[in-house]
């Protein structure tokens, strides 16, 4: 059953969260595809309003969580083309165009070669800024397996990149 | 947000902090189209409500949910089959799919002010809806969307209408619940009623249909 104000505090989520989850995707997918699996994700939380969390930052975390399973949902099978990402799919196309392509790719490379849960909590971290704590939240898994992993995670980096832990 | 993850950052942190792929710059404009896709958003998840062709500006709180009764539930459908509120309906009325099973659609349990309740129960009874819902325009909007689809190696190729990723009998169930919606709303527009914050469910059991 939805509870009275769900809505506008949905809106309220979403309004907050949006331009990050946008990035979140950018970050994992082609642009156009981004704006897609924003549109995705808002449904998705839509429908889903009657367990949107009280708390506004649970709220956010929720989000989040959503727009991980949609990302991981959209891998493979059918994918729509959402009418009402039309013009933000626009938007982006455009902005893609500039930037070096190859900036940071050995380090993208690096991370992608890492285990997928391990690559995707170096991601949330380190390019969405999120703490351990919420990308652990996010990820569905205890905080103390996600330190642990991290952990591991930037251990195999360093010696990929052969980067030393000097400052 | 900082990271809690080491008491100092090092090279590495620099490192992985700036491998981060370029985002779109957040302009005034990509702002508001976020917030104009949110209100369609909400439109979008209630399926016989999908509003979203209507002006942005007439968005408002209807809402319908659609309860699909598959193959396996409904082929021993019984009145303990559908929702509570589905077993004294304001209307109901069936239909066949392209697969030749046929459904049956029940709309009720109408929430609002009590001239929007009063308007849509009256209207329902007075009407056949599904006799003024223009379901080949549903069809045609439908299949105007892009579909596609997204196979294992990440190859994509043209999904929906016309493909072999094409579900008739989904596509026609949707079209049927969006066309009687509109229809509904349409009557509510001509009487001048404001329905925002208004809502109503419909469910369908279609036994045999080919999702």
């Amino acid at each position: 059953m939805t509870r009275a104000g769900d809505g506008d505090r949905l809106t309220g989520a979403i309004a907050a969260a949006s331009s990050d989850l946008l990035a979140y995707f950018e970050r994992r997918s082609s642009n156009p595809d981004a704006a897609d699996l924003l549109a995705e994700t808002m449904i998705t939380a839509w429908r889903r309003v009657d367990a949107l969390p009280v708390d506004d930052e649970q709220a956010r975390m929720w989000l989040f969580g959503i727009a991980r399973n949609v990302l991981l949902n959209a891998g493979r099978g059918q994918r729509r083309r959402w009418q009402l990402a039309d013009r933000v799919r626009g938007m982006l196309t455009a902005d893609a165009i500039a930037g070096p392509a190859d900036e940071g790719m050995e380090v993208r490379d690096a991370i992608s070669r890492l285990e997928p849960d391990l690559a995707e909590l170096v991601r949330l971290i380190h390019w969405d800024g999120f703490s351990i704590v919420e990308a652990a939240s996010i990820m569905e898994i205890p905080a103390s397996t996600a330190r642990g992993r991290y952990q591991r995670a930037k251990g195999e980096l360093r010696t990929a990149l052969a980067v030393s832990t000097e400052s | 947000m900082a990271p809690d993850h080491t008491p100092e950052p090092d090279m590495l942190d620099d490192l992985l902090a700036s491998s981060a792929p370029r985002t779109s710059t957040l302009t005034p404009e990509l702002e508001h189209e976020l917030v104009a896709m949110s209100v369609d958003a909400e439109y979008e998840a209630r399926p016989a409500g999908r509003l979203r062709r209507m002006p942005r500006a007439a968005v408002v709180g209807i809402a319908a949910v659609l309860v699909l009764g598959g193959a396996g539930a409904a082929a021993a459908a019984t009145l303990s089959d559908w929702a509570p509120w589905a077993t004294t309906p304001d209307a109901s009325f069936t239909f066949t799919l392209p697969s030749g099973a046929v459904c049956e659609q029940r709309y009720g349990n109408v929430k609002g002010t009590d001239e929007v309740t009063q308007a849509i129960r009256e209207y329902m009874k007075q009407v056949d809806v599904l006799q003024l819902a223009d379901i080949d325009a549903e069809l045609q909007r439908a299949r105007a969307d892009e579909n596609v689809q997204v196979n294992a190696d990440g190859s994509q190729e043209p999904g929906g209408y016309g493909t072999p990723y094409y579900n008739a009998d989904s596509e026609y169930l949707q079209a049927v619940m969006q066309a009687t919606s509109k229809v509904i709303t349409t009557e509510l527009d001509r009487q001048g009623i404001d329905y925002e914050g208004s809502s109503w469910e419909g469910e369908a059991h279609c036994p045999g249909a080919q999702w």
